[in-house]
């Protein structure tokens, strides 16, 4: 009986192996290369914080000491970070002494620059009080914890970085959660001074996104710090526009990847093209964004309008369904320092990525380049920061002399007396708004006849979809040195 | 600084912030901007045209600045290439005119050629007259055609016609090479001027042709009917300066000025309806790189086609890429059929220089399922599989080998047609415009109406037999209908002047009598689906006054012409990979017929034409609308599908193997009952 149960199953068995092979082998065979959500941070499940939160709170502090209760290492974190110091890294002064840069003592060519101004700037600093640089950057009761962890998407605040008169603080306080879009973009939504001025590829759509907004934010619902893992409150991600660093840049590798696509010549892009070149074929899709901005023009009674000219501010440049350029980059920058002089005749780079063709660790990246003609010290050659708001500042008094008096009492750079307008530029790479897939460029858009890349300018011979890559073409440093 | 700006844009800044100073007069800064635009050489323009400046002459030799005449393309370009080789052997100028009055078996019997010079067409519903066999048995194509004088031949004023009605897929040369020279322009400039070009040929200026094709380069302006040439689009020694024209490979572009829709730029997709634009028209094949929802179309479901329009356009490649030159020594390849069996590769080509001087224009070209032109070179060009290898790819699909002997790569790359097609021509009738009536498939209403839905179609399968394969492959084909009048001895189609004259009055209008007839509604004018003879009466009345106007025996013939479809390919992610799609009963891939025609004038069902390599084995069904399907017989057809075909014999031995099974087991059963009661030794 045995033998004939052998007999029977065998055959059975045979087939059954033979089936489990087959549909084994034909799911190796569509095995995923690219299984981003393997990598995403798992998040914590809320608590709601209502009962340990009832208040009242007469001050923003209070608030904040009651998060201390629970969270005691809460400040001393936040107080290490560049939302709250304002300094992103240490380099190398003009004098060859380590220097302190970041939003706190850098000059951009948007509002110019922080320090004489930070009765309204400072709106946006994650603390209270930060209206002069008397500020006491160790006070923890000074932290804003709601700022980023208020839920009601009532908070809002005022100069000096106090909550606005409106705000309940203990509506507030009892919503805290963890930070979402709203938190995260009720400042850098706003950069410039409004809703898409400064960044491009970061406006209010992306409080409440389309997929074509954003594919991670409008079809998956990402928080930012979905992609900027937070440990112990630092946020990872540079901003290139006020660091020269390399090290902290959030990737697109950091969940995808690197040849995630089915087409081994899309994968082959990856050593020469960042992802996001693809994949962010447009920004300031529904909001116009701010493309330059002429200070010396400001002053005159001419037809006001915002987005081309303001008496305070001058004349400006905006574009909606911005088509960015492109250049190398490898994620270091070599950034303008406060007092380095500068060629007033010639176009100053703010920001210069760095990276060329010949560097193998360089992409081509897409950016919005911001354009601007700033004041500058005749005498002393270089750029020079106005007091805007406020008493004596230029935007009551329409006095640039005293307006960069004052300027220069805040920053400690002297002001002769003298100073022009001289042209200026920022690179502002583009890194949100990614595109459904579907609507990420195609091969010609960029290797037809007038496609959007210039390849003379990048340094190729021709379209390197004729003439080989840059490692066919013989272009990169390494290779050209390896040889004997 | 690495500079973005290009020092094209830097100047043009630089000017307009001066102008904006001295607030100059707007008009005046336009002018500016105008003049720079087309002073500069754009930065990003990156095709490169090696070829060297252009001596513009006539045909005895002399500088067309200094003559006026037309510019002579065989002088012209004959300096370099070979221009008497170009002319005399390439299928594009010849048309079949080579072949005229030696029509492949099959053909339609008011065929006189295999190209469109002498191939009848039911939808250009353009035909010679035919000879008289007994007096020309022994003519060639030069006694019919190239002197047309000789009794019997081809007439004079026929060729007139020919070339008024079809002239403009002609390049020039062949047949009519002392009117049109090979307008070499034409394919070859990446600015060619076809409206010009159409617009000289429309005056009767043959000649001028080529020379109005250079009208886009400001070489040669239209004063008032009159080509004139403009000295300051030349350079001082009088050639043509190149940096603004380029002399180029045919595009996509180039070659979709004759054969269909061929996008090659960035600007959005527009369809329109009629012949101007044959393949699309016939097909729906749409040949370009922007996606499907970058269309002024109306497209049903617009925002999700997030796929272009044909995947190789999207992939930079063009037309020439596959129909390249048979002697292009950067594609050439040897037939497998003359390739010998112990080389790989064939390191003798032509040199690019003796290319250059004798470029073969004889591009080679597939197996057509509606065309007999130049048949010798079927196969000729490059084929998907010559390119991909699919067995690399689809690891989804079990059994690949199977699937690729049965399948041609179109069958599922072609999934669907997102551009409307002609379903159906009647010439039975004519509308207002003396043109025939011609339903659309894949839209929902008047294809002419810009708010029309537009939701493309599903190709019929059909099975061919391309190279020397051994067994067919399933492709995807339109089938389209045609509808016309045919009588005389010998019976030949009613032409559209006897036609009108059967239709309209002198003042234009529709006969009275016909109106009444036709006017179902009674509203007093004649709609699009008013004017068809769907009944015996009407078709009476107009069969009466044919024969009033000396028609002999008129009756109305149907033909139904299968039209392969090889262009608008999708790539992986949309190109049919769903089982069921073909393996189950209700599989409707497979099982899908096609409709042929919105209605039958005067109750004729069309048959096929019988010179396609299509298997058109299959039956008819007239539905109740009183239109007409055509369903392949796939179900008990050679093609086995496994899931949906049902072969008797498979059943059967299905069956056979199930009673067998069974009673071999009842059989053993039965045995060992036996033996156990037998006493078990």
């Amino acid at each position: 009986m045995s033998r004939q149960l052998v007999v029977i199953f065998s055959p059975l068995l045979a087939i059954g192996m033979a089936l489990i092979y087959f549909v084994l082998s034909a799911e190796q065979a569509e095995a995923v290369k690219d299984a981003p959500w393997d990598y995403m941070p798992a998040q914590r499940a809320h608590v709601p914080h209502a009962s340990f939160l009832t208040g009242p709170f007469e001050r923003p502090q209070d608030v904040t000491k009651r998060c201390l209760d629970c969270h005691p290492e809460a400040s001393r974190e936040v107080m290490k970070t560049s939302h709250w110091t304002w300094i992103a890294e240490e380099v190398e002064g003009l004098d060859g002494k380590p220097l302190g840069i970041g939003k706190r003592n850098l000059i951009n060519n948007f509002c110019l620059g922080a320090q004489p101004n930070l009765e309204m700037c400072t709106s946006c600093h994650a603390g209270y009080g930060y209206d002069s640089n008397d500020f006491d950057f160790s006070d923890e009761l000074a932290v804003d914890c709601l700022v980023c962890h208020d839920s009601t998407e009532t908070y809002r605040k005022k100069g000096g970085g106090w909550p606005k008169d409106d705000v309940d603080l203990v509506a507030v306080a009892k919503s805290v959660a963890a930070p979402g879009r709203n938190n995260c973009g009720a400042c850098h939504f706003e950069g410039g001074g409004g809703n898409a001025v400064k960044h491009g590829d970061m406006d209010g759509t992306l409080h409440h996104p389309m997929p074509r907004n954003d594919i991670h934010m409008g079809r998956h619902d990402f928080r930012c710090q979905d992609c900027h893992r937070t440990e112990r409150h630092e946020v990872a991600g540079v901003l290139t526009t006020t660091s020269e660093s390399a090290d902290a840049h959030v990737r697109c590798t950091d969940c995808h990847a690197m040849d995630p696509h089915h087409n081994d010549r899309l994968n082959t892009h990856a050593s020469a093209v960042a992802c996001q070149s693809c994949h962010i074929p447009k920004v300031a899709l529904d909001y116009p964004t701010k493309m330059a901005w002429d200070w010396s023009t400001a002053g005159q009674d001419l037809p006001e309008d915002a987005h081309h000219y303001l008496k305070a501010k001058g004349s400006f440049e905006y574009i909606q369904e911005l088509i960015p350029e492109y250049t190398w980059h490898n994620g270091r920058v070599d950034r303008l320092l406060p007092g380095e002089p500068i060629d007033p005749e010639a176009v100053t780079v703010i920001n210069r990525l760095e990276g060329s063709i010949a560097d193998a660790t360089a992409r081509i990246v897409p950016v919005k380049v911001h354009r601007g003609k700033q004041p500058y010290d005749k005498t002393f050659k270089y750029l020079i920061v106005p007091k805007t708001v406020g008493e004596g500042g230029y935007w009551t008094e329409f006095d640039w002399n005293q307006a960069f008096e004052l300027g220069a009492d805040a920053t400690g750079q002297p002001f002769s007396g003298e100073y022009g307008f001289a042209e200026t530029l920022m690179y502002w790479p583009l890194h949100h708004m990614v595109a459904p897939k579907e609507h990420a460029l195609q091969c010609t858009d960029c290797h037809a006849d007038r496609g959007r890349l210039n390849w003379k300018e990048l340094g190729y011979p021709g379209d390197p979809a004729l003439y080989g890559g840059r490692k066919r073409a013989d272009l990169l440093a390494d290779d050209i040195e390896a040889k004997p | 600084m690495k500079a973005h700006t290009s020092p094209f844009l830097e100047t043009i800044l630089g000017v307009v912030s001066r102008f904006r100073a001295q607030r100059l007069e707007i008009v005046q800064l336009l002018l500016v901007l105008a003049a720079l635009l087309l002073l500069s050489t754009p930065a990003w323009s990156q095709s490169v045209s090696f070829h060297p400046d252009i001596d513009l002459l006539d045909k005895e030799g002399q500088n067309v600045l200094d003559s006026g005449r037309p510019v002579s393309t065989v002088r012209s370009c004959g300096e370099c290439h070979d221009t008497e080789f170009i002319a005399r052997h390439s299928f594009h100028a010849d048309l079949g005119a080579r072949s005229f009055d030696r029509v492949p078996a099959g053909a339609s019997p008011y065929d006189r050629g295999s190209g469109i010079f002498g191939r009848f067409d039911p939808n250009l519903y353009v035909w010679f007259e035919p000879k008289d066999p007994a007096a020309h048995a022994d003519t060639t194509f030069d006694d019919t055609v190239l002197r047309p004088k000789t009794p019997g031949g081809v007439d004079a004023d026929e060729l007139e016609r020919w070339l008024d009605q079809l002239g403009r897929w002609h390049v020039g040369g062949g047949p009519f090479a002392d009117r049109m020279e090979p307008n070499c322009f034409l394919c070859h400039l990446d600015v060619s001027d076809n409206d010009a070009r159409l617009r000289a040929m429309e005056r009767g200026q043959y000649e001028w042709a080529a020379t109005a094709t250079l009208a886009s380069t400001g070489a040669v302006v239209d004063r008032n009917g009159q080509w004139r040439y403009n000295a300051k689009a030349f350079d001082p020694d009088k050639s043509i300066n190149l940096e603004r024209v380029r002399i180029l490979d045919p595009s996509s572009r180039s070659c979709g000025q004759c054969h269909g829709l061929a996008v090659d730029g960035s600007e959005p997709v527009e369809w329109s309806v009629g012949m101007k634009n044959p393949r699309t028209e016939l097909t729906g094949e749409i040949f370009a790189a922007q996606k499907l929802y970058h269309t002024r179309m109306n497209l049903a479901g617009k925002r999700d086609l997030t796929r272009p329009w044909d995947v190789h356009a999207e992939r930079l490649l063009d037309c020439s890429s596959c129909h390249h030159s048979p002697n292009n020594p950067i594609f050439a390849r040897e037939s497998a059929n003359t390739k010998p069996d112990h080389l790989a590769f064939d390191a003798l080509k032509l040199s690019i220089g003796e290319y250059l001087r004798h470029p073969n224009h004889q591009l080679v070209k597939g197996h057509s399922s509606a065309q007999n032109l130049a048949n010798g070179l079927d196969g000729s060009m490059r084929r998907c599989e010559d390119c991909h290898d699919a067995m690399n790819e689809h690891a989804w699909l079990p059994r690949k080998e199977r699937h690729f002997r049965a399948l041609s790569c179109e069958a599922c790359h072609l999934p669907e047609m997102h551009a409307p097609a002609r379903m159906q021509t009647d010439w039975t009738v004519l509308n207002q415009a003396r043109g025939p009536v011609v339903v659309y498939r894949g839209v929902d209403g008047d294809p002419n109406d810009p708010l029309a839905l537009i939701k493309g179609y599903r190709p019929v399968l059909l099975e061919r037999r391309i190279s020397d394969e051994q067994r067919p492959k399933l492709f995807p084909h339109n089938l389209l209908s045609t509808f016309y009048w045919v009588g005389g001895e010998p019976q030949q189609p009613v032409s559209v002047e006897l036609l009108a004259q059967a239709y309209f009055d002198e003042s234009g209008a529709y006969h009275e009598d016909l109106r009444k007839a036709l006017d179902s509604n009674g509203d007093g004018a004649l709609s699009a689906e008013e004017l068809r003879l769907d009944s015996d009466a009407k078709t009476q009345l107009v069969s009466a006054r044919l024969q009033a106007l000396g028609v002999k025996d008129p009756h109305i013939v149907g033909e139904i012409q299968p039209y392969s479809i090889h262009h608008g390919a999708a790539g992986r992610g949309w190109a049919t990979r769903d089982c069921a799609a073909c393996h189950q009963q209700e599989a409707q891939v497979v099982s899908e017929g096609m409709r042929v025609a919105a209605y039958l004038p005067g109750g004729v069902q069309p048959a096929f034409v019988t010179d396609s390599n299509a298997d058109l084995r299959g039956s008819f069904q007239r539905a109740d609308d009183g239109s007409l399907s055509f369903v392949p017989e796939r179900r008990s057809g050679e093609l086995y599908v496994f899931g949906f075909s049902a072969w008797p014999w498979v059943d059967l031995f299905g069956l056979l193997m199930l009673v067998g099974s069974f009673l071999g087991i009842m059989g053993h059963a039965g045995l060992r009952v036996y033996h156990a009661r037998m006493g078990g030794s």
